[in-house]
Parts: C-alpha cells; structure tokens; sequence
C-alpha cells in the first residue's frame, strides 16, 4: 500500500521541475545561484520530514524582497524580465515549504504561469515538451490530491493506484483534444499581443547590411538559424540566396547608399523556383529570395531595381512567412542605362598597391579582359578561405592581397569590386547566404548565420548583371567555403530541425491568416466533395464504412460485450419483464424469483439450469446454450396446458 | 474543466448498492454491516466515491468496471422497532476536486432495530422486590441445577459444597455459589417489571436481560405488551426475542 501523502510530494516536485526548467537559461545570476540552492535546502526539509516555522517565515521575507527588488527594476528593463525571474524564485521558494493538498494547487498554478511566462521569452520546442509535461503530472497530482481530500491519509493498493493514474491519462488526452480545437478556432491577431512587453531586439546577426573586410568582429554567430526555406532540392553551388546589393564604397565599408535609386531591371531567362520564406528575425526588414528574385508574395514589399526586396515599413513580419518566386541562374537586364559614374565610384583612400595592381591587370581588351586577367589574379594568387588571422585595420585590403592572402568573403568581394571599378567595370557587392542544409524529410533548406555570404554583380553591357563570386577562387573553397554549407545534418539532426520546423509552422506561425486559410481550405474541400457525390462514387465507401462498422460493432461486442450466458440472461429476463409488467423490473429479483412470479415451468428450468452452470463459475456448454435458448423460445410460445409452478406470495 | 464536469458525472452512474445488515443492530449502537457495490458500467470503474445512509459514512477508493465488491460499513442507527433506510446519497470529488457532486441512489433496506441493552444489577432488584413482598419474576430463581449465576453471602442453611472458597478467602467471608435454575424452568423476562423508569429503558433492560441469559444458556420466557408470552429455548431463540422487545408496544 502507498499512502497517497507521500505520492503528493513527489508530484509537487515533478510539478515544479518542468515550471522551473522553462525559464531557468532566461534567468538572471541572481535567481540562477539561488535556484539550486533553494531546491537542495527543499529536498533536505522534505527528507527530513517537516519545515521549521523559521524557515518558512525567511523564505516569505525573502520573497517580498526579492519582489520588491524586481518591481524596482521594472521601468530600467523589459516589463518580460523581471516577470519571469519572480516567478521562477517564488516557484523554488513554494517548493521549499510544506507540500499539502493546498500548496500543491499554489505550485501546480506557479508552475503553469512560469510556464506561460517563458513564453514571454521564446516559443520553442522546449516549451512544447514542458507543456506536455505538465499535461500529463498536472492532472495526475489533481487526482490524488483529490483521493487525499477525500479521505484523508487513505493508502492505495499498486492496482488501485496504477488504475487511477491510467484514468486519469484521459484528462490530458482530452485536454489535448480539446487544446488543439480551441488552438485553430480562438480568434488571434495578426501581430503577437505580448510584444510589447520586450523591447525591439538589437540586429545581432550573421547577415549584415554593411562589409566592412578589416573588421573581423562583424561575422555571424555560428550556427543560429537564420531562415528556413520550402523549396525543391537544388544543386548545392547555386543556392544563393539574395539580401540586398551593397553599392557604395564609404571608406573601408561598402554600404547601400540611401540617395541611389537603382535603375529598373528584368530577370529573364533561368528555372523558375517556387520558395516559401520562414526567417528567424523578424525584425530586419531584408526580404531574401534565391538568386534571382522576381516576386515577393505574401508581403508587401518595396522592389528595387537591383532585385532587392524590403518589408514595407508598418508591415509586420509577425506573418513570419513569405513566398518567392526567383529564376535560378537568370540574367538581371536594366530596362535602361545604368549609372556607370556612380557603379565606378570608388574609396576614398586606396592603398597604392591596389591601385599599381589594377593598372597591372588592365588590358587593351576590354571589360571581357579585363574580367578574366582580374579572375586570373585572383586564381594563381594562392589566396585562402579563411576565418583566422585576418588583417585588419584601414589598409586592411591591402594587406589581404598582398601580405596575408587569407581572409573571408568580405576580403575576396571587397577587394574584387575596388579592383573591378578601378577597371572601370560596373561592380557592386550583394550580400545575402550561401548554401544551405537540405532537409529532405521536410523539404526544405536550413540556413543559418554562418552561411552569411557576400559576392560581387558586375554590369557587363550586352549580359546586364552577373553574378561572380570571387571566394570561389580561393585554393581551398571547395572544403572552407562550399564544404561547410551543406550536406553535414546526420538523420537525427534533420529530425530533431524537422520537428522544430513543424512546431513553428504549425503553432509559432498560426495566426489570423492561417486561420483564414484553414476556414477556405476546409469550405473548398467541403464543396469539392459535396461536388463529386454521386450514388456510384459513393457505394464502395459506404460498403467499405459498412463493413469497417460492422466488425469494430463485432470486435467491440467480443471484446466488451456481455458474452452467450449474459446474452441468454437478458433475453431471459426481458421475457419475464413483458408477461409480469413493471413489477418484474426490479434489479434485484434473481432468476428463481421470476420464474416463480411467472408461473412457467420453462422458466423454472431455465433458471436450474443456468444457475447451475453459471453460479458453479463454469462456461456454458454449446449443449446447455441450445438447450437454454429452446426455453427461451418455448417461453416465448407456451405450448397450451403447460405445466406451471407455484407462485411465490 | 468540462471533461472533468464529464468524468464527474459519469463516475456515479452505473452503481448498484446494497446493505447487509448486521445479524444485531441495536438502537444507537454502532454495528458491522456489510455494503455490496457494484459497478455495473462496461468501462469506466469508479473512483473515491464517499457514501452517506442516514449519517453513516463509508469511503470507496476503487471498483472497477463490470465488477461488485464488498466492503464493511459501521452502521449507527437511533431508534427501535423496524427502520426503512431510504436516504442513500454519494458523493464524489472525482476527478480533480473541482466540483462535489452528489447524488442520490434509490435504495430500499428495511432494518430492524433492538433496544439498546441497558446493564443494571439483577441482586438489587430482587432485593427490593422482596422488601416490597413482591416475587421478582424477571429474575432467575436461584437453584443446585443450573450453571452458576452469582456468588452470595453464606447464610448458614446452604450446603457445604456450594461455599465458593476461592472468592471466600479473598473476601475474608464465608460465600457460596448461587445457581440458575435448571433447563426445566425457563426464566421469566416481563419488561414492564424492569426497574427502569420509561418504556425504552425496560425495554433495554430486558435485552440486556435476553443477552445475559442466552449467553449463558439459559431457558426464557418473555412476557409481550399483549400478556402473550414467548419462550426461547437454552442456547437459542435469543435473536428472537430480542426482535419482539423490538416491536415491543406498552400501548
């Protein structure tokens, strides 16, 4: 026997465990020391037995401390902050002091709203299995804490336990139920309601709207997710993936000039690509789209002639997803003539060298020339992809070509558009991602950070913009540059990001629209279906509905049903119930009873004979169930002059 | 919240009760009962469900599907004569402790309650009934053939053989044993001869009376309100009796 006592102290602490968990990496240092040591101080007053009244009137003053300390702090910092850090301190300091049926229903309600406070912060798969946690233990405590309330310090048998627990398994399947229908239906915005409550996150990412090549601290954080993109399978040296075009030169930094306005442009030529967009940060307003983007849907966008696309301002990204549709290796032709002055303008300062190198590579023949000595350079000049030991500083590219012949993307562009303009062949840098893991199981492409990558267009007359990527000359791309791209997810890895995927499209990104979709996608399959019914299309299904219901009917009636003597007993009785009226509906009346009431020999039979087989706790014989129905059906039509047997008074 | 509503419900459907009542029941005196539950829903057993008949209160933790269980139930009626028990209501927390529901069971069980037995001391009675020259007819009368009833004072005129020397030394006086009468004549119990003072105390006197005698063995003979008189055998007829001072009416 297990008293039901004990069994609420473990659910307080596995109640509280996952409430805790959810928020403890959001945590300041302060809640994030005290925490453990909170929980080791409750797990030793719990082995022990009992909290001391002292313990508990410190922990309280503690706690209004430790929220006075953080209302403070309210007005400095995000209103989300100081939220989650209270609520993860009063949690540990509730799960300190003594765990009644009471309390558990105050850690139970602190768990839930820790929970939903972590929220605040992020919507990963983490919370899901938080919730899902919760789903389950939440119900289990509330049961015994119900059986504990009803009778206080009652003990359970394993077997009564483990049935009340497996009972109470129909919660969660229920709620779950129930949360996913209220999940599609309840009206939501378009815009996260909570975000207010956090201040707009600072760009800190891989992708940067400048390249500036002498400063190394400008590179990506590895490996964060940057977006995700439905997509067919592409060959890995074409993904591309477009942000925006770097066109003026600013010192050491190429920088979109704000005062340009590129000329119009068509893409034509090319395989057109169909791609949905799901980027991690909302908040930067580059629209990316694989080299060459035509059109954004789904968004309202502003395109530029030199087929970059930002989110309208006032648009929220809180859609979190948009459609593009890109010609993979089209030609980007201006409508009419380019401003060659401002695609030739250069730096302020250029080193010397580059200057001497240019004129070195100049040819009598032309851009075309000029364009292959450049790529020739760059090929014989046994440069490096690297992301080490990077020179820095003004004369930075300089010493690149020159000195260290290592350096990233930003070196390789860089220093091929300087030297290109100084050939006075129209170039510009466009920045945006390279490669991409390709996730067959969800059919789409993971790019993260660290496939933030930048190359040059160069404008030749008769062919418009083309695309050139000059770190491809780099000795060692294929393994630094292209290596690193793709093709490195191991299976669990692609289910674990596939998962992750599904999770933000299925619930993160389910907003209004999706509702609205969700309503259209039903009311046309609806009228679809109400289009294609016609008797003979119907009559397989409906054979096949038929005999699927029939056996679940046979299977049910088998596995749950009343069985032969059961069967027999209620025809037996319903026999009765019609010749002796409303009397004979008792419950309680036995087989003799009846039988003796009726006045019908048969009857008399039939109860011996059953009672005979049925209370010895043997199964009827296929002989004593014919014998048994013969009865029944001699009941049914007494032959005339049949013997009958006394009446009971 | 619903499905609890839901669950709720459903844990009270389908049960089917029934009360074995103690052999004796005796008024306002707690006794052992046996309560028969069966759940007679094809798949949801029933959980902490508490039962209530007429203040008496039983807990049951568990039945499941399809089955009947037994469980002892302390039953504590007040009252004499028979009693129809018709309140039976359940009442369950189940699932989660957010609504109490309750229901009520029709449920029939008829009982007979006895008079509570009420110990008095049988030698002073007989001592004041012979101060009043009466002959205390409730009473045994003493003889050399039944089993030992008392033991009393030595007078001189008893035999030697009935002196009971144990409790003599222990007393430092001579006391000698005094006997029931034997299986031929039966012990007359009259309630309206009991010392007590109203009807139900008699009452409880005599059974206490019924007890003390069948215990032992002996014949009696109860007197009723009609002047009917009821014999019981030695060693049986106890319950029997004890069931007419039930019914007893003085009126």
């Amino acid at each position: 026997m297990m008293r039901v006592e004990r069994l609420l102290r473990v659910c307080a602490w596995l109640v509280a465990l996952p409430g805790l968990a959810s928020l403890y990496p959001h945590l300041d240092l302060l809640p994030k020391a005290l925490i453990p040591l909170l929980l080791v101080l409750a797990f030793h007053l719990d082995r022990k037995g009992e909290v001391p009244r002292r313990t508990g009137a410190l922990l309280a003053g503690l706690t209004v401390l430790l929220f006075a300390f953080y209302l403070v702090r309210i007005p400095s910092q995000s209103l989300s902050i100081p939220v989650v850090n209270m609520a993860a301190l009063v949690l540990a300091v509730r799960l300190v002091g003594e765990k009644t049926p009471r309390q558990l229903i105050q850690l139970i309600a602190l768990s839930l709203f820790a929970l939903a406070g972590s929220t605040l912060i992020s919507i990963d798969m983490d919370f899901f299995l938080y919730l899902l946690m919760l789903l389950v233990l939440v119900p289990a405590s509330l049961l015994l804490r119900c059986a504990e309330t009803s009778c206080p310090g009652l003990s359970l048998s394993r077997l009564q336990l483990r049935r009340l627990l497996r009972y109470g398994l129909v919660l969660p399947a229920g709620s779950m139920v129930l949360m996913f229908f209220f999940f599609a239906i309840l009206p939501r915005t378009s815009r996260p309601l909570w975000d207010f409550l956090n201040p707009e996150a600072q760009a800190t990412v891989g992708f940067s709207e400048t390249v500036e090549p002498g400063r190394s601290e400008s590179l990506v954080t590895r490996g964060r997710l940057a977006f995700r993109v439905e997509s067919p399978s592409l060959p890995q040296d074409q993904l591309y993936w477009r942000g925006n075009v770097l066109n003026e030169p600013q010192g050491g930094r190429w920088v979109r000039s704000a005062g340009h306005r590129p000329a119009p442009s068509r893409v034509a030529g090319g395989r057109i690509v169909e791609q949905t967009f799901y980027p991690e940060d909302r908040r930067g307003r580059v629209l990316f789209g694989l080299d060459l983007p035509q059109e954004m849907r789904q968004v309202r966008s502003d395109a530029q002639g030199d087929a970059t696309f930002t989110r309208n301002r006032g648009q929220s990204l809180s859609r979190l997803y948009y459609g593009v549709r890109s010609r993979m290796g089209a030609q980007l032709m201006p409508t009419r003539g380019i401003d060659r002055d401002f695609y030739l303008r250069l730096p302020e300062e250029i080193s010397p060298r580059i200057r001497a190198l240019a004129a070195r590579l100049d040819t009598p023949g032309g851009p075309r020339a000029d364009l292959e000595s450049l790529g020739d350079f760059f090929r014989k000049g046994g440069y490096r992809y690297s992301m080490e030991s990077l020179p820095t500083g003004e004369d930075a590219l300089a010493r690149f070509l020159f000195e260290t012949r290592a350096g990233h993307c930003e070196f390789f562009a860089g220093s091929f558009a300087t030297l290109a303009r100084l050939l006075r062949i129209p170039a510009r840098l466009v920045g945006g991602y390279l490669g991409g893991e390709y996730n067959d199981l969800g059919g789409y492409y993971l790019v993260t950070e660290d496939m933030a990558h930048v190359w040059v267009e160069i404008h030749l007359e008769d062919e418009g913009w083309v695309r050139l990527d000059p770190s491809r000359f780099a000795v060692n791309s294929g393994a630094e540059l292209l290596g690193s791209r793709g093709g490195n997810l191991s299976l669990w890895q692609r289910l674990w990001d596939g998962l992750d995927y599904a999770w933000g499209r299925a619930i993160i990104r389910f907003d209004l629209s999706s509702q609205v979709e969700l309503l259209r996608f039903t009311s046309s399959g609806l009228k679809r279906l109400r289009g294609h019914l016609d008797p003979e299309s119907l009559l397989y299904p409906a054979l096949g509905g038929a005999a699927i219901a029939t056996g679940a009917f046979l299977f049910w009636n088998l596995r749950f049903g009343p069985g032969p003597a059961r069967r027999l007993e209620r025809r037996y009785r319903r026999l009765l119930q019609k010749r002796l009226g409303d009397a004979a509906r008792d419950p309680s009346l036995g087989l003799f009873d009846l039988a003796r009431q009726s006045g019908i020999a048969e009857a008399m039979d039939f109860a011996r004979l059953y009672a005979d087989a049925i209370y010895r706790d043997r199964p009827l014989s296929r002989k004593q169930r014919r014998k048994l129905a013969a009865l029944l059906r001699r009941i049914r039509r007494p032959r005339e002059g049949g013997a009958a047997v006394g009446k009971s008074p | 919240m619903g499905l609890t509503g839901l669950l709720g419900k459903n844990n009270l459907e389908g049960l089917r009760l029934h009360l074995e009542a103690p052999a004796e029941l005796y008024d306002d005196q707690p006794g052992l009962a046996r309560l028969h539950i069966r759940n007679a829903k094809r798949l949801f057993p029933v959980f902490l469900v508490e039962l209530d008949i007429e203040g008496n209160r039983a807990f049951i933790p568990y039945v499941p599907a399809r089955t009947a269980i037994d469980i002892p139930f302390d039953l504590q009626l007040a009252g004499r004569g028979r009693v129809e028990l018709t309140g039976l209501s359940l009442r369950s927390r189940f699932p989660v402790d957010f609504f109490i529901r309750n229901r009520r069971l029709p449920f029939s069980e008829q009982l007979l309650l006895l008079p509570a037995p009420r110990p008095f001391d049988p030698g002073r009675m007989r001592e004041e009934s012979a101060d009043r020259g009466e002959h205390p007819r409730s009473l045994p009368r003493r003889s050399a053939e039944g089993e030992m009833m008392s033991v009393g004072d030595y007078s001189g005129s008893e035999p030697r053989k009935h002196i009971h020397w144990k409790a003599s030394a222990r007393m430092d006086a001579l006391k000698v044993k005094q006997f029931a009468p034997g299986s031929a004549a039966p012990v007359m119990i009259d309630p309206a001869l009991m010392p007590g003072g109203d009807l139900e105390t008699r009452l409880g006197q005599a059974a206490w009376l019924v007890n003390l005698y069948g215990k032992k063995g002996l014949p009696m003979e109860l007197k009723l309100a009609s002047g009917e008189r009821l014999g019981a055998e030695a060693g049986s007829g106890r319950l029997r009796l004890l069931a007419n001072l039930a019914l007893y009416d003085a009126r």
